[in-house]
């Protein structure tokens, strides 16, 4: 609570709390409402009263005025829930959903509007009653932060999770996650699992569970759905489009947030997306067969150490190159996210230097491109060539920067150093493909 | 009637669009473009603020509709489809509220919370509609003594429909987000009369501001009503004046007749049994046409309502029988309504199975046998209608109905509770301070501005078209810039513009005041004359051309090309000079030749003057 301390003074005088009864007499007008908990504003001489009408009103008490209390806070139930609606199970499959924070397991708070990282494992099924008709589902809290907020650490925390789980004899696990950085985490739990013996899929909301309109409930329905599936694959589970038509399942290392707010931001770049789950009757249609099948048999193996001396420079036009030296120092391997095909201004002397000096104390570069969209090719223009002599490796293909930025910390904490140069460049989980055959943007 | 009597409460809310762009983003309010693509939507209904579930919500939610919602060029964006946040607020929507509330006398809070208010009709495809308290505790003063204005919130207009098919809502985002104004009084109107009168004040005040929108739709007036014993009735979306008088006559009637139904229904022990039997079989094979055409391969079902009988067709309100009251709760879960023995059975040709029904389940004279057809929501709407008659027995259910031209109403919903709004932390708290509110000034009302403009030489009627006009503004910077005297240009504005739309069928709608500018301009200045006002707006609206080729090709013929043109006609026509209506017959033929580029009345002098000399 923020507020100045004639107030807050004022306030504990009366005993007054947050969710009490108040009435409020100051410019010879009396106020009756509900304190509200102070949000937002620097503001600390202002009340928020919930009135009568519903409506919030912030009040300005400073110089001559009075406040007292009229009756105590109700205790309530938190919130309530719609309760799962009962649906005859279509199979007896069992799966997991791991909550690891983010919008989708969020939840607001109905006095102040702010929306918290809280939802409970109950809570997060009634938001989508249905699922309880596909699977029997086992929900457990695993993380608690919004996925700005996810690190590496986080993501060996969920790929324990989910390995313990698949050892639990789960036909499929769904996490919860926050969509900021789901892309990365769902390219880090690819490269961790060798093998995956059944389908492991993200999913997240665009909209908070508040709303009549949130994705969530879709999103989530439509991941459990696939989870029960023969696709034994890291998938990203979001709407196709702007209607609540259908979800896509995107291939986790393929996968990339295109747009800051919209239900459909998530896009599969460079490859197509494995399946649709449609929400009316959750069918499953698929687009691609060429997905590792489903076999709850075969033994779970991860290797799950990411180094943290890896780095992801993005290159543009004024870049500062001690800057950019600067950050290649401590660093074991980088990303080097280039423009077009695969360039930087290779008539930048210390750049071209810094790079050339990079490589030949034995540390990794790698070159991919902030188009996204296309492959790497250093062979087209003889900057490129240029380039290629420094040491930086341009063959990343049609790997997402995200990705290959996921995939070289991933290796150098499970591979030596010469291993991790090999691997880099050989497709190993969907990361890169050999044709070209996507039609749209 | 003596409405104080009969413990006559009412009170209303006036809702008004603002002439501005979109309350929360940048899209423009006009609601003139075809819709370019769709988007569908199921909404979800969720708790509440304080936990609990808002009944009209839940009602909705169990109706599991699809909405589909049309976007539109320029007139919705991803903020109206809810797949981007909220802009920040208006600024001038916000003014305009604020200036309302100071006309009104209302306090304004020091800081202006938006809230979100559940809807889940679908009329929002976020579920909720924004809305901000920015005054209370105002008054109006009226004939009958001041009315309380209890708020006045400024809030995102819904999205309207556009069509309804099976489980399916058609939106348009057009109208979604306008900012709109809501004016609420509290329960002090006297009587269906000062009803009008409190609305008609209201609406006025709103139209002094110059910043409304006009037209159709444009402001609607919800009315509360309650008698001695009944219950609060919110009837929503009236729009015109007389029929909101009418409607809240015909809703004290309403309530006065239920309470008389309630009386007799006590009087005499009725009930409403459990039972519901089906009764599929004893239509089949029916020759009725209505059973072919309305009840054939549907589930057919019949229920007793015992010690109802004659009551059904009692008239409550206008034509509307109590029967027809119960109906309307079927209609509202899809049926196309009930069959009841209080009802002429002869007009459905089902007098044989009605009487074998009335035998086989023992209803006796004063009974009454409903039979409800149906598919889907059959036993649903069967409960609800049930429900209905239980409630007539014992109060008068308090719900939110729609109003109907004849006065009348139809069940819409449940009354919404009070648990369906919550913080909008999207958007922040707006800081309303007093020097704020110092420079926001109160428009003078439309009275004075009428008083006003009549002392400068204005009809009382042109008065009042041009302060009604769209154009109202444009008028009053025009003023400024030219010389033309004022009645002229009022004229031009209003009634002119409303001839060219009923004589010619123009399309005024689409011109626009930078265009009317320059037409009104170049005639001030003599380049063309004033009668080819119309001609012009016509070649600019039906064919679509170039303003300034319209302007150049119109442009006025000078004095002397006029004088040279007038002798050339009369010297052709010499043989009528000196002969009965002559002057008639030449004018004529001169302003074919001139073609609408001279004034008639210059066309006239100067003929005059030939025939003059050549006499």
């Amino acid at each position: 609570m923020r507020y100045s301390n004639e107030l807050k003074k004022k306030l504990k005088k009366e005993g007054i709390r947050t969710g009490d009864r108040i009435r409020v007499s100051y410019k010879q007008k009396k106020y009756d409402g509900i304190l509200m908990p102070r949000t937002g504003t620097d503001e600390k001489d202002i009340i928020i009263l919930k009135l009568d009408s519903g409506y919030n009103i912030g009040l300005e008490l400073s110089g001559d005025f009075s406040i007292e209390k009229v009756d105590s806070r109700k205790e309530k139930k938190g919130h309530e829930t719609i309760k799962s609606i009962s649906i005859e199970k279509e199979t007896e499959k069992d799966v997991a959903i791991l909550i690891a924070g983010g919008t989708i397991a969020s939840r607001v708070d109905y006095r102040t509007g702010a929306v918290k990282p809280s939802v409970d494992e109950e809570e997060l099924v009634s938001f989508a009653p249905r699922i309880a008709g596909i699977a029997n589902i086992e929900a457990k809290k695993i993380i608690e932060t919004l996925s700005e907020n996810v690190s590496p650490d986080d993501w060996v925390t969920i790929a324990k999770a989910v390995k313990k789980e698949i050892e639990n004899g789960k036909d499929g696990v769904v996490v919860a996650h926050g969509t900021d950085t789901m892309g990365y985490t769902a390219a880090a739990l690819s490269f961790v699992f060798e093998d995956l013996p059944i389908p492991v899929v993200l999913t997240g909301s665009q909209r908070s569970s508040d709303r009549g309109s949130s994705d969530s409930h879709q999103n989530l329905t439509c991941a459990v759905k696939a989870a029960t599936t023969e696709v034994a694959e890291v998938m990203v589970c979001m709407h196709g489009e702007r209607s609540d038509t259908f979800c896509y399942l995107h291939p986790g290392t393929k996968t990339r947030k295109m747009h800051t707010s919209r239900r459909d931001a998530f896009r599969t770049i460079n490859a197509d997306p494995y399946a649709k789950v449609h929400w009316e009757g959750l069918g499953v249609e698929m687009i691609r067969s060429d997905y590792r099948k489903k076999d709850k048999k075969r033994r779970v193996k991860i290797k799950e150490h990411f180094e943290e001396n890896v780095e992801m420079v993005k290159i543009y036009p004024g870049m500062d190159p001690d800057i950019f030296k600067k950050q290649l120092e401590k660093t074991e391997g980088v990303i080097v996210e280039g423009t077009g095909l695969g360039h930087l201004p290779t008539n930048n002397k210390k750049i071209m230097e810094a790079l050339k000096k990079y490589n030949e104390e034995e540390n990794i570069a790698f070159m991919a491109s902030q188009c996204l969209n296309g492959r790497v090719n250093m062979n087209i223009y003889e900057t490129g060539i240029d380039l290629q002599s420094t040491g930086v490796i341009g063959n990343l293909n049609d790997m997402l920067p995200e990705t290959a930025y996921v995939k070289l910390a991933w290796l150098l904490g499970n591979y030596n150093k010469e291993e991790a140069k090999d691997l880099m460049t050989e497709n190993m989980r969907g990361e890169i493909t050999e044709r070209s055959s996507q039609t749209k943007l | 009637m003596n409405y104080k009597k009969l413990g006559f409460k009412c009170g209303i809310e006036v809702h008004q669009r603002l002439d501005t762009k979109k309350l929360f983003c940048n899209c423009s309010s006009s609601m003139q473009e075809e819709p370019e693509d769709e988007v569908v939507r199921k909404l979800r209904v969720v708790p509440g603020e304080t936990g609990e579930m808002d009944p009209a919500a839940l009602y909705e939610f169990l109706r599991d509709r699809k909405f589909i919602y049309k976007i539109y060029p320029s007139e919705s964006c991803e903020v109206e489809l809810d797949e981007e946040p909220p802009h920040q607020i208006r600024e001038d929507a916000l003014e305009i509220s604020l200036q309302i509330t100071k006309m009104l006398d209302c306090e304004v809070p020091d800081e202006i919370h938006p809230m979100r208010k559940t809807v889940i009709d679908g009329s929002n495809p976020s579920g909720f509609q924004r809305t901000m308290l920015v005054g209370m505790n105002g008054t109006l003063e009226t004939s009958q003594g001041s009315v309380g204005i209890e708020n006045v919130c400024l809030e995102e207009e819904s999205a309207q429909i556009l069509n309804r098919e099976e489980n399916t809502v058609i939106y348009g985002l057009n109208r979604l987000g306008i900012p709109l104004v809501e004016i609420g009084t509290a329960p002090d109107i006297k009587s269906p009369e000062h009803a009008k009168e409190v609305a008609k004040s209201l609406g006025n005040m709103l139209r002094a501001t110059g910043k409304v929108q006009r037209g159709i739709g444009s402001i609607r007036q919800d009315v509360n009503v309650s008698i001695e014993g009944g219950s609060r009735i919110e009837v929503k979306g009236l729009q015109e004046l007389d029929i909101l008088e009418d409607t809240v006559r015909k809703e004290v009637e309403r309530q006065k007749s239920l309470l008389g139904i309630k009386e007799k229904l006590n009087r005499r022990g009725a009930s409403v049994p459990d039972d519901v039997f089906d009764v599929g079989q004893v239509f089949e094979g029916s020759d009725s046409k209505f059973y072919g055409k309305i009840m054939k391969d549907k589930d057919i079902k019949a229920f007793i309502l015992k010690g109802f009988g004659g009551l059904l067709a009692n008239k409550i309100s206008g034509d509307k029988t109590f029967g027809k009251e119960l109906s309307e709760y079927a209609e509202a879960h899809g049926l196309g309504g009930i069959i009841h023995t209080d009802e002429d059975i002869e007009k459905y040709d089902l007098l044989d199975e009605f009487g074998e029904l009335k035998k086989k389940f023992d209803a006796g004279k004063d009974d009454v046998l409903v039979v409800a057809a149906g598919t889907k929501g059959l036993d649903e709407a069967i409960e609800a209608v049930k429900d209905r008659a239980k409630k007539a027995m014992e109060e008068i259910p308090e719900e939110t109905r729609d109003s109907n031209d004849d006065g009348t109403t139809s069940y819409s919903r449940p009354l919404p509770g009070k648990a369906r709004m919550y913080p909008e932390t999207d958007v922040p708290a707006i800081r309303i301070g007093q020097k704020k509110l110092e420079t926001i000034e109160i428009p003078e009302s439309l009275e004075k501005k009428k008083k006003g403009l009549v002392e400068e030489g204005l009809s009382e009627h042109l008065a009042e078209e041009i302060l009604d006009s769209r154009f109202y503004d444009l008028f009053r910077e025009l003023r400024q810039s030219i010389s033309m005297d004022l009645p002229t240009l009022a004229n031009l504005l209003t009634i002119e513009l409303k001839d060219l739309k009923k004589r010619e069928g123009l399309d005024i709608e689409k011109i626009d005041s930078e265009k009317l500018t320059k037409i009104i301009k170049s005639i001030d200045e003599g380049k063309v004359p004033k009668d080819s006002f119309g001609k012009i707006l016509e070649e600019l609206l039906n064919k679509d051309k170039d303003l300034k080729d319209v302007l150049d090709k119109t442009e006025k013929i000078d004095d002397k090309s006029l004088a040279k043109i007038v002798k050339k006609v009369v010297d052709d026509k010499e043989e009528l000079v000196g002969k009965d209506r002559a002057f008639k017959k030449l004018m004529g033929l001169v302003m074919q030749e001139v073609g609408g580029k001279a004034e008639g009345e210059k066309v006239s002098d100067i003929l005059r003057k030939e025939l003059d000399e050549r006499k």
